[in-house]
């Protein structure tokens, strides 16, 4: 089973990757906390995509996780998963629990 | 090599459709020009070859497609080029057409073309590079009776081409569609050798469309040089 550790680690893999398309002085600062989604997001709407892509891709590739991180559930939610990366790793462990 | 015989040397192409007609065609020719091909398509395969793998499944089940990209993201190292060619056809005037049959061609050729488009996509944007071809149908144009439903499903899907063109373009991943007209295949065969023929003569080039034809077009749209060339549809044979 993935931990939480490893999908965070995920995460942060794929917001460095969009760091490098960004100017130093735009760079995302990158914990559990950062926002990805909504107010105060660091994130614009083609590089949110681009992350929950690159990191239910490299779930499947480098855990072997096959999950949907775009699915019903993910749409449906008050506080959408993609909020934070605290959220989206809780969203990740949780859907890694029932794959 | 772009241009001669391994112009595909080292690419990895899915086609979904893959075991007769236009898909199998397709398939072979890529395979000859060195590709690795994945084929999509509701039997067992039809191709035989060291580079093509097969996936046995129907497109417009969301969850068989997501498994297979799943394997296929593992399996390689890339995903260069996707055509989206499985579709479905029941010819019949409106007033007759069975809800079942309707239903089947609004799910393999608009969303099974949605949910293949989006997973190969995924695989797509990691390395910010891809191109993605819809073989649409001069139905969608010419508006034939008896097509109503396969001809507003290809026109649908000429529509999300353009939309997932915006959307990919960020990806460096470019999406186009290839409008074919009569070709020789399976599903033509279920059409009336007379109406098909009344078509063609309708056509400012009125003759089938060959192999030849769609590989040149399909070529032009996979080639790395096509990278400023997206949301377009070309059809064969002067349809417009």
């Amino acid at each position: 089973m993935i931990t939480g550790n490893e999908v965070e680690a995920t995460i942060f893999a794929a917001l460095a990757a969009l760091n490098t398309e960004r100017v130093p002085g735009d760079q995302i600062k990158i914990s559990s906390k950062t926002l990805l989604f909504g107010a105060g997001a660091q994130l614009d709407s083609l590089q949110l995509v681009s992350l929950i892509t690159d990191v239910e891709v490299a779930l499947n590739t480098e855990h072997g996780l096959e999950i949907s991180l775009a699915d019903d559930r993910a749409l449906e939610r008050a506080e959408s998963p993609y909020t934070s990366v605290a959220t989206l790793r809780d969203y990740v462990l949780e859907l890694a629990r029932e794959a | 090599m772009p241009g001669g015989a391994a112009r595909y040397e080292s690419r990895v192409a899915v086609v979904t459709g893959a075991r007769r007609g236009i898909g199998k065609a397709i398939a072979s020719h890529f395979l000859a020009q060195g590709a690795q091909v994945v084929g999509f398509a509701r039997g067992e395969p039809t191709v035989e070859h060291e580079r093509y793998a097969h996936f046995a499944l129907d497109i417009g089940d969301d969850k068989a497609v997501r498994a297979a990209f799943h394997e296929i993201g593992r399996r390689f190292a890339s995903l260069d080029i996707l055509v989206n060619n499985a579709g479905v056809l029941t010819s019949q005037y409106a007033l007759l057409m069975p809800a079942s049959k309707a239903r089947e061609m609004v799910t393999t050729n608009l969303l099974g073309t949605l949910f293949v488009s989006r997973e190969a996509a995924k695989l797509m944007s990691r390395r910010k590079y891809g191109r993605i071809i819809n073989i649409g149908s001069m139905a969608a144009a010419l508006e034939p009776v008896g097509d109503s439903v396969y001809a507003a499903t290809k026109a649908a899907a000429m529509t999300l081409a353009g939309v997932l063109a915006k959307e990919l373009a960020g990806f460096n991943i470019t999406y186009n569609t290839l409008g074919v007209t009569a070709f020789p295949s399976d599903m033509l065969a279920q059409l009336p050798r007379e109406k098909i023929e009344a078509v063609i003569a309708t056509l400012p080039l009125p003759r089938f469309a060959t192999e030849d034809d769609i590989f040149n077009v399909v070529d032009f749209f996979a080639s790395e040089r096509s990278s400023y060339v997206t949301a377009q549809a070309v059809f064969l044979g002067g349809v417009h």
